[in-house]
């Protein structure tokens, strides 16, 4: 009877919550109050697909959900901002019918590493992704040795394991475990011999902290390792891609599976390999996942063009307190053919805490933007300044910078001194993207 | 002038963005027209204290704090004599830990330190994480920065700071850090250099000073730095009174 009441009760909530615009974690949050074992009373399907991890969840769980969407199957969703247990509640009271039957073919949940342990005290995958763990959000997750562990604690014999084995630290979840599938870039071209970014994660292994050698990296501590005291390496992934090509801007999976990229990264490539891994996994051919996954546009809210006096311009979203996501920007924007124009805001640090902590710009490799192409470089926002001091220890030439501490003489500023005919390329954070904009409306 | 630095456990403790502190000052002692060279030194490597000027080091998991831990063992009693020999040495984060007497898990489990100095450590619970403003005697301005740590010092009685805002070593205390010598340890975590320029050139007179007395140090401003120092003031101040007033 109480789960019923619960039920409706949810469903009504959501409904009225939609007609005012309300964010979707308010009903589940109310569910889980007033029935806390909600979720172990409901029946689920058995194709449940949870994604985890520090970058790319939100995109990985998308692009799962759109290629099995267009393959047929009736899928269950969470949506971006509802990642947590709250959100997830209401997805499933939303969907279930009054018995608390979840009748769909496939549950897509992509949900906040700090709750996974929450989240699997009431509902076990089929699959269990876990794209990556980096240093992220380190004020509000202390690091991720402590995200490893928070993770791995809910993990069970059960589940079947989706691991990144580029990754050291992630893919050591898979240890001792039958029920693994790994993905994984193999060496390549742009693959190098030696870490050159300003902090090396994976220098110790994860696993018995004896010193672990590699054989190649793709970026950061992401690449071929292996420690000859305990034996944790890289394994050969199941799921590989085998080429990539940016120039043609595709990618290869398993030598015969190609895949074109309407955004030309190796974070876009190892969400749309997770992804590809998945909807294998689920019995999805590989010729109609490439024709799902082909040209995937990667949601608005992360990539926007626009347009100035200057020229084109891209805002691409990279986490604050995130290196590893700035560094794929960074990395992303060198690659571009042309002269250009680089833009960096860091105005508030995160839209969901207050905090001024900016130890994290010391972790990015922007000496990256050391490069030919890149005509000017505009550092924006209320941490403007630290941006220049922290860009004096680039070896860039300073005349090439510019440091805008006021967003509203951003756009006179791009306008002003961005390369004419270059493209523009603006990078920030959620909590600041919305200020961008705005601006940018205002002065078209 | 030449000037050598080592930066220690630079692969193991360097969590926070803290190649940063090496980053700034080693451009700032050359920017004085000094020679500086800088060295990593980890686990396993042969590491002469007496050949450096200035020894850093940084924050990492409470794994590799362990790691380091177990490592500088090996060269405790070398390391004791370069500090009360005056060795000037920054440590940072929880690598503050390693100095006191033992370090006390969630568990109750022990692990000896190196007992240079008379305090322990013992983690808690809760992760502590916040901005911090703190006081100094020997600085003109107040510093800014950030802890995020497992544990809390108890037992130390030459303190480096005064806590104006966050926490102190720990929750009874409202004092931070410790200084012995020309040692100069807090829990403040990352890029201390970068972010408070009062400390940086404070460190950097110490450094030149125990090199060489007569040697005269140059006022050089990085304009950006200060003007990212009174931006990151000013946030926090304002942040302290807004907590403070509710």
């Amino acid at each position: 009877m109480k789960k019923l009441v619960v039920i409706i009760l949810t469903k009504i909530l959501y409904m009225a919550g939609s007609i005012m615009g309300k964010g979707s974690s308010l009903p589940g949050k109310l569910a889980l109050k007033l029935c806390p074992d909600i979720l172990a009373r409901l029946t689920l399907p058995e194709n449940i697909v949870m994604i985890t991890g520090s970058n790319g969840k939100t995109t990985t769980a998308g692009m799962i959900n759109d290629v099995l969407v267009e393959n047929g199957f009736d899928v269950g969703y969470n949506y971006e901002g509802s990642n947590q247990i709250e959100g997830v509640a209401t997805l499933l009271l939303r969907i279930s019918d009054l018995a608390g039957r979840v009748k769909k073919d496939a549950l897509v949940l992509e949900v906040d590493e700090r709750y996974t342990r929450y989240v699997l005290k009431f509902i076990k995958p089929r699959y269990y992704v876990i794209t990556n763990l980096y240093r992220d959000q380190l004020t509000r997750n202390g690091h991720p040795e402590l995200v490893y562990s928070i993770i791995n604690e809910g993990v069970t014999d059960d589940m079947h394991l989706v691991l990144n084995t580029d990754d050291p630290l992630s893919s050591m979840m898979g240890m001792g475990k039958d029920r693994v599938t790994y993905f994984g870039i193999n060496k390549n071209e742009l693959s190098t011999d030696i870490n050159t970014s300003m902090y090396n994660d994976g220098a110790y292994c994860p696993n018995c902290k004896a010193k672990m050698e590699y054989d190649y990296y793709h970026y950061n501590h992401i690449g071929s390792y292996h420690c000859e005291a305990c034996g944790h390496r890289r394994h050969d992934p199941e799921f590989a891609v085998t080429g990539i090509d940016f120039d043609e801007g595709s990618f290869t999976i398993n030598g015969e599976h190609k895949i074109t990229l309407n955004f030309k990264s190796f974070y876009n490539i190892y969400n749309l390999l997770a992804a590809f891994t998945v909807a294998s996994l689920l019995g999805v051919g590989p010729d109609r996942i490439c024709a799902s996954l082909n040209g995937y546009i990667v949601k608005k809210e992360r990539i926007i063009e626009f347009v100035t006096a200057a020229g084109k311009g891209m805002m691409i979203i990279s986490k604050h307190e995130n290196s590893i996501s700035y560094n794929q920007s960074l990395r992303y924007i060198t690659g571009q053919k042309g002269d250009l124009t680089a833009v960096i805001i860091v105005d508030s640090i995160s839209r969901k805490y207050y905090t001024n902590e900016t130890s994290w710009l010391w972790d990015i490799d922007f000496e990256l933007l050391r490069s030919d192409n890149i005509r000017r470089i505009i550092l924006a926002g209320k941490y403007a300044y630290e941006l220049g001091f922290r860009f004096k220890h680039t070896g860039i030439d300073e005349n090439r910078i510019s440091i805008i501490p006021d967003l509203d003489d951003l756009m006179k500023a791009i306008n002003d001194m961005a390369v004419p005919g270059g493209k523009t390329f603006v990078l920030t954070c959620f909590s600041d993207k919305q200020k961008f904009i705005d601006r940018v409306r205002k002065w078209n | 002038m030449e000037l050598r630095i080592l930066h220690l456990y630079h692969d193991l403790l360097n969590l926070y963005g803290e190649i940063g502190n090496i980053k700034v000052l080693s451009k700032h002692l050359a920017d004085q027209g000094i020679i500086v060279s800088v060295q990593g030194g980890s686990v396993g490597d042969d590491v002469d204290f007496a050949a450096y000027d200035f020894v850093y080091i940084g924050s990492g998991t409470e794994r590799n704090q362990f790691v380091a831990l177990n490592d500088l063992k090996r060269h405790r009693d070398e390391l004791k004599a370069a500090i009360d020999g005056g060795l000037v040495m920054l440590a940072t984060g929880n690598s503050i830990e390693l100095f006191g007497r033992y370090i006390r898990d969630t568990d109750g489990q022990t692990r000896e330190g190196l007992g240079l100095f008379d305090y322990h450590a013992e983690w808690c619970r809760e992760r502590i994480s916040t901005d911090i403003i703190y006081r100094a005697d020997f600085l003109e301005r107040d510093l800014v920065g950030y802890v995020n740590r497992a544990g809390m010092a108890y037992g130390i009685d030459t303190h480096l700071f005064e806590v104006r805002f966050g926490v102190g070593a720990n929750k009874d205390s409202n004092k931070e850090g410790i200084r012995y010598n020309n040692f100069y340890g807090t829990y403040v975590i990352g890029p201390i250099l970068a972010k408070n320029p009062h400390f940086l050139e404070y460190i950097s007179r110490s450094i030149i000073k125990s090199k060489d007395t007569e040697y005269i140090y140059k006022e050089i401003r990085n304009e950006n730095q200060y003007r990212a120092y009174e931006t990151a003031l000013s946030e926090l101040t304002n942040r302290m009174n807004s907590i403070s007033h509710k």
